[in-house]
């Protein structure tokens, strides 16, 4: 208990002191796991929007796999892109592994299935008949689509939140890929493991505070998007 | 998949080849007589290793190079014995020659150990030692040392030891605490410390393992064969050449940085942000990546980037039967090595130690056959010994 308070005070001091390897850390969490959701965001809200309202065959399957992989364990995808990249696997060229480039392709596969699984069953939420409606009044299906995308607004910002949060959170995928190379692909997750194996739990806490701290700040930022939905 | 497959397979492949057999890479006979008088002809049973029939023959698995080598020399002059190119192969049918101990002595250039003188000299203690709680370090515990030579601690004292494996701070305290009867750990001023305390007595040198310096096979940094290991470092940093540090304030880390603080180069001081008395020493540059992972993973993403870093011999060597391709380019600096010491609990300060045992393990550890058993551990699996025996018997004899 004594380490969790101390390491509250201690968080709050390092954080104002402005050290400039901490906001280093902080910065490439952030800009790793924007860029990952940003693809992810651009990638799934399309394909779950179609999942939800085309009808084509294997489409049960493909709604199985999705679900699956809004399941999968964050490692084992970190295991599949650290062999894809190794110098001895297939994109061994690209020399990504341990570069944040890496870490971005591991993000994005992490969250893409949570963004487009969420959608998905956001979409399917609108009632069916508005579709047809819409038709019937004129709009052509991309004018449908983007309607019902709004209308089913929740669910699609619930969808971004919840891929964001589990890649600014994760640990094993980047530490794998990534490395964990001081200056260059250190996150806040993968210094905390590395603090608190060194035995500087004030630290680790102090990074888990900033970790928490952005997290709130990011879904504040996203449930301002939805605004309007809860007035 | 099919990868790891392969490499699961070939891994296996290599237990079994290495199993038994001891590779013949270590020293083979200094000195050749001109002619060998076999006093027992052996034909190769199914099963037969060099080493099993030496054991038989002379009550040492070492002597296996004497008999392949007068069995070489009599070939030479009558076929029908076997010619023997690789000690670890031998076939079913192959006539051996077994000299007498004599010869097989000046063969092998050192004395063997006859059976049955072995009993008489190995039984100092009369009684059983019994319990006996060793705490160690998890090197030795891990690379499986102790698991190789305590049966035979335990055999001949009747003993049953304890091994309690933690970090070599951790096992000193135990000692502190009289939790332990006796310690090994590896850390030279800690250990010096503790017996000046008065926590430890009879201090003894067992044996050292080693730091070396691994890179790319390319060698971009041109330091193959260098002696001189901080000179070797300059050259890694002046060419801009990928070092991986491990970063991780770890006994490896810690050594890296002294050595680093050896070449004289201008290095960065990082203050701990939690405890500023703590410095963390590096040079400067990108190409030194500091990573705050294990040495496995300092390993893979030095394999991975073909980059240089700092191993521990044993881990690195259980890295290569994985397939990874760095190779040791700088070994044998003393500034690489890293001593272990065993020492007895003050019985003293806890009288509730096994003080007994303790001496028992202590002479042990430093007789020469024991120094003999670690100077063999591994060489089975890796072609070469984990640690190198360095108690005063040992050294006497040498």
């Amino acid at each position: 208990m004594n380490d969790l308070i101390q390491g509250i005070i201690q968080a709050f001091e390092i954080i104002l002191s402005l050290n400039s390897a901490l906001y280093e850390i902080i910065w490439l969490s952030l800009a790793v796991s924007g860029i990952a959701l940003l693809f992810s965001t651009v990638l799934g809200i399309p394909l779950g929007a179609a999942m939800a309202m085309a009808r084509f065959p294997g489409r049960r399957l493909m709604t199985a796999l999705l679900y699956t992989g809004m399941g999968f364990p964050p490692v084992v995808i970190g295991l599949f892109v650290y062999l894809m990249l190794s110098r001895s696997g297939p994109a061994g060229q690209l020399g990504w592994l341990f570069t944040p480039k890496a870490m971005i392709v591991a993000q994005t596969i992490i969250s893409f299935p949570l963004v487009a699984g969420f959608t998905m069953a956001a979409v399917m939420g609108v009632d069916p008949q508005l579709r047809r409606q819409l038709m019937s009044l004129g709009a052509t299906p991309w004018q449908a689509t983007v309607t019902i995308l709004l209308e089913a607004k929740i669910g699609v910002i619930v969808a971004i939140v919840a891929g964001f949060g589990a890649i600014i959170s994760e640990v094993g995928a980047v530490m794998l890929v990534g490395g964990n190379i001081e200056g260059k692909t250190r996150v806040l997750t993968t210094a905390i493991v590395l603090e608190t194996q060194k035995g500087n739990f004030d630290l680790a806490i102090a990074l888990g505070l900033v970790l928490l701290f952005l997290s709130f700040l990011v879904n504040v930022a996203l449930l301002r998007l939805q605004g309007r939905a809860f007035s | 998949m099919l990868k790891y497959l392969w490499k699961i397979s070939l891994f296996v492949a290599l237990l079994v080849l290495s199993g038994g057999a001891i590779t013949s890479e270590i020293t083979h006979a200094q000195s050749s007589p001109e002619a060998v008088t076999c006093e027992q002809e052996v034909v190769v049973q199914a099963d037969d290793w060099l080493s099993k029939i030496a054991e038989k023959a002379y009550g040492d698995v070492l002597a296996y190079p004497a008999i392949a080598e007068a069995t070489n020399l009599k070939n030479t002059e009558d076929e029908s014995f076997a010619q023997i190119e690789n000690y670890d192969l031998i076939e079913v049918g192959w006539k051996l020659c077994l000299p007498s101990v004599a010869d097989a002595e000046t063969l092998l250039d050192f004395a063997l150990a006859a059976p049955e003188v072995t009993p008489s000299e190995s039984e100092p203690v009369s009684t059983d030692v019994g319990r006996l709680v060793l705490a160690t370090t998890t090197s030795t515990e891990n690379s499986g040392l102790l698991a190789a030579i305590l049966p035979d601690f335990e055999a001949k004292y009747g003993a049953s030891v304890e091994v309690i494996a933690v970090g070599t701070g951790q096992a000193i305290e135990l000692g502190e605490n009289g939790d332990a009867d006796v310690v090994l750990v590896h850390a030279r001023d800690r250990e010096d410390a503790f017996v000046d305390a008065g926590y430890g007595v009879n201090r003894q040198d067992v044996m050292y393992n080693d730091f070396v310096l691994i890179g790319p096979e390319a060698d971009p940094a041109g330091i193959k064969g260098m002696t001189d290991v901080a000179a070797a470092l300059t050259q890694i940093a002046e060419t801009n050449s990928l070092f991986i540090s491990r970063g991780d304030d770890s006994g490896t880390h810690i050594k890296e940085q002294t050595l680093w603080q050896a070449t004289g180069l201008p290095l960065d001081e990082v203050k701990d942000l939690e405890d500023p008395e703590k410095i963390t020493y590096k040079p400067q540059g990108d190409w030194y990546q500091s990573i705050g992972q294990g040495m496995g993973a300092t390993l893979t993403i030095a394999n991975e980037q073909q980059a240089y870093t700092l191993s521990d011999r044993a881990t690195y060597l259980a890295r290569t039967l994985e397939g990874i391709d760095l190779v040791i380019l700088v070994e044998g600096d003393s500034r690489l090595f890293n001593p272990y010491g065993v020492i007895a609990v003050n019985p003293e300060l806890h009288p509730t130690v096994n003080a007994e045992g303790a001496a028992a393990f202590i002479d042990w550890m430093t007789s020469l056959e024991t120094q003999q058993l670690i100077s063999e551990f591994g060489v089975a699996e890796f072609g070469q010994p984990l640690f190198v025996s360095d108690s005063a018997a040992w050294n006497a004899a040498k």
